[in-house]
């Protein structure tokens, strides 16, 4: 899988930090993960072979002296699990000596945790050919393998907590590769343990997780209709002659690729459709067909009729709030493909397989909607685009922005960071693109950490309406120096981007700093590829002063008025007035 | 070279391509001259350790390319069997062949 253009250009520009420790020669996945081709590329650095345990949790070892991003700890489990190796020996072992020393391990994680924004670790393996104890591999008193899966399932478990312990699927890795994922004669040779089909996919999960890091997943999955989310042309069949479900190998087959999508919006990925097609004929078909597993309220958002797909997607993708990097492309037209991606390169385009019986498995293979959690919000967001839909088809008979705005009820609930939202407020902080003032990507360990420090606070604001309840939308963190309030953070979801909630925000922040005992707010801007909008919003909207080329102020002392159409409520914080002075939202 | 082997000179190069590629995908364009062995190799001693193994599983394991090169230790890197895709596609090949005879 290929991305171009301006993304994929800043992600090169800016390689993402990596330290390699291993137990076996490693060096092969350094140009894998140099790559350029898949982005983020990597800089890597290898730690001396064989020294694991003591590269963990030595914070001057040679891994961590260049600041990596993350650390990628690879490791044989009979060379830190010294039981496990007794029992690959032939001898017994049991559960209750294996475990513990899978925490001091994960302990040793936890200690690398704290210098690196994400350490990934795949699973133990073993060989494909390695028949361990043979047919009573998996017997709780003698199996290899049950011991292995027993391993690995408990340092997941007991790393989990940490919030940036992520343990890869390495098992995947060597089953996929099959018979060349593991060679005698490369680990007798090199001490190479896995062969170049094992990195390959390696590398594949990593960058994806450090996409997930720095919040670059994809968020929507854009399809064709017509012989990609059914079989035929509905516009010359008719809905009742579509191939779809029955028992025919086809329509089960679409029938499974839909249900494959229909699982990814369970994970927060929204679906929208660009079709050359009739609406009403198209809609009739997803509305009518019996055995559709995909419905309209499925769908966030659809541009259905005969203009180009190019404009359609600009179009689908702004009526969303979304940036062209955020959507995948799928359409069994190779020259749709083509043309969507000369001219969106941002858009993520794979190459689908002309076989239809392989859309599901082209589907599963898409590394680009990997996230690290996966949270009551991302479940509902389907849910919360069909509200969105509501909302604006209720616009088009209102008279004007502010009456529009008035009758959606909107609330905005602030609250501080605390234990039970910081993991919500972690990944808002991650994902975040276009409102985000700084684009901090933090583990929610280092934020918390951060947000603990002295003279920083933090805040959190849940948006609801007559709609929807939005949860956790907004965050805000600030740190008092000499008597400014520096504002560090400042993240909104773009689901509620424009309606008023960032001068919510900024008065809630004025209070709070006026309160504190600050002269002034600022709020220094850090450009990226993807958060003009939050420049736009300082410039245009904020009314706050423009002092320096990036920073913009408010003096404490004068009233800052946050928009009338919004109620809101606060827990511990002082609340911010809502009718001081009506400030009409642009 | 015509082969006894079932395998034609073109497809052993490209199997010494892919491999090459699948361990460096940063790699392009190689051509038959592209050295792997010596100061100007594309590869570092474990990508050659690695390239030399998934050859040989690439092409079903019917032959020992480490062995071989083990044999070829005293031979200088400018006469080496093993220096370029070239030379080492034919090498391949004279083993395939030789095996055949």
């Amino acid at each position: 899988m290929h991305e171009n253009g301006s993304a994929r250009d800043t992600a090169i520009s800016n390689p993402i930090r990596c330290a390699l420790v291993s137990d076996f020669t490693i060096d092969g996945l350094v140009p894998l993960l140099s790559s350029q081709s898949d982005p983020p590329a990597f800089e890597t650095r290898s730690s001396p072979f064989g020294q694991v345990m003591q590269m963990l949790v030595d914070e001057q070892a040679t891994p961590w002296s260049f600041r990596p991003d993350i650390a990628v700890v690879w490791t044989r489990p009979e060379s830190v699990i010294e039981s496990f190796g007794r029992l690959k020996d032939g001898q017994p072992i049991s559960l209750e000596q294996l475990l513990p020393e899978v925490d001091i391990f994960a302990d040793a994680l936890r200690a690398a945790a704290t210098r690196v924004t994400a350490v990934l670790v795949p699973s133990w393996t073993s060989a494909p050919y390695d028949r361990g104890t043979g047919i009573i591999n998996l017997s709780p008193a003698h199996g290899s393998a049950y011991f292995l899966l027993r391993m690995n399932a408990h340092l997941a478990e007991v790393t989990a907590p940490a919030g940036n312990i992520h343990v890869l699927d390495a098992g995947r890795w060597v089953a996929l590769a099959g018979e060349r994922a593991v060679s005698p004669k490369l680990w007798h040779l090199g001490k190479i343990l896995f062969g170049p089909e094992v990195l390959r996919l390696a590398a594949l999960d990593i960058k994806a997780a450090a996409r997930a890091m720095r919040g670059q997943t994809r968020k929507i999955a854009v399809l064709d209709l017509d012989d990609t989310l059914w079989g035929g042309i509905v516009g010359d069949a008719g809905w009742e002659n579509l191939q779809l479900g029955g028992h025919h190998p086809i329509g089960e087959a679409f029938v499974g690729f839909q249900r494959a999508l229909r699982a990814l919006t369970n994970r927060g990925v929204v679906l929208g459709i660009v079709s050359k097609n009739h609406e009403t004929v198209a809609l009739e078909a997803i509305d009518r067909h019996p055995e559709m597993i995909l419905r309209r309220g499925d769908f966030a958002a659809w541009r259905i009729n005969w203009d180009d797909k190019v404009r359609n997607l600009i179009d689908l993708m702004r009526e969303l709030n979304l940036g062209l990097d955020a959507a995948v492309f799928i359409d069994d037209s190779a020259v749709e493909r083509a043309r969507v991606r000369q001219a969106l390169p941002d858009v993520l385009v794979p190459e689908w397989p002309a076989d239809k019986l392989l859309y599901e498995k082209a589907l599963a293979e898409l590394t680009c909607f990997d996230t690290f959690a996966i949270s009551e919000e991302d479940r509902a967001r389907t849910k919360m685009y069909a509200s969105e839909r509501l909302r604006h088809s209720s616009r088009t008979s209102t008279q004007s922005l502010e009456d529009y705005l008035a009758s959606l009820n909107l609330r905005v609930h602030i609250e501080p960071l605390g234990a039970d939202n910081v993991k919500r407020a972690a990944q808002l902080l991650n994902k975040t693109n276009q409102m985000n003032l700084r684009t901090r990507r933090l583990s929610e360990l280092e934020f918390l950490e951060f947000c603990q420090g002295e003279a920083v606070s933090a805040y959190c604001y849940r948006v609801s309406d007559r709609f929807d309840d939005y949860g956790l939308t907004g965050l805000a963190s600030v740190k008092l120096v000499d008597g400014s309030a520096q504002v560090v953070d400042f993240v909104l979801s773009c689901r509620v981007m424009g309606r008023g909630v960032e001068q919510v925000i900024v008065q809630s922040l004025i209070e709070r700093a006026r309160a504190q005992g600050a002269e002034r707010l600022t709020m220094e801007y850090a450009a990226t590829a993807r958060n003009a909008p939050c420049r736009a919003f300082l410039e245009e909207q904020s009314r706050l002063t423009r002092v320096a080329d990036t920073v913009y102020a408010w003096d404490t002392n004068v009233p800052y008025a946050g928009p009338t159409h919004i109620v809101t409520d606060a827990t511990a914080v002082s609340k911010p007035s809502v009718t001081v002075e009506q400030d009409p939202v642009r | 070279m015509p082969l006894r082997s079932t395998l034609t000179r073109d497809q052993v190069e490209s199997v010494v391509v892919q491999t090459l590629a699948s361990i460096r995908p940063e790699l392009s364009p190689v051509s038959g001259a592209t050295p792997l062995i010596g100061e100007q190799a594309v590869v570092d001693s474990v990508g050659f350790i690695t390239l030399l193994v998934a050859i040989e599983q690439g092409l079903g394991s019917v032959v020992d390319l480490s062995a071989s090169f083990m044999e070829q230790n005293a031979v200088d890197d400018s006469q080496h069997p093993f220096r370029t895709i070239e030379s080492l596609t034919d090498h391949i090949c004279g083993m395939l062949s030789g095996q055949q005879g």
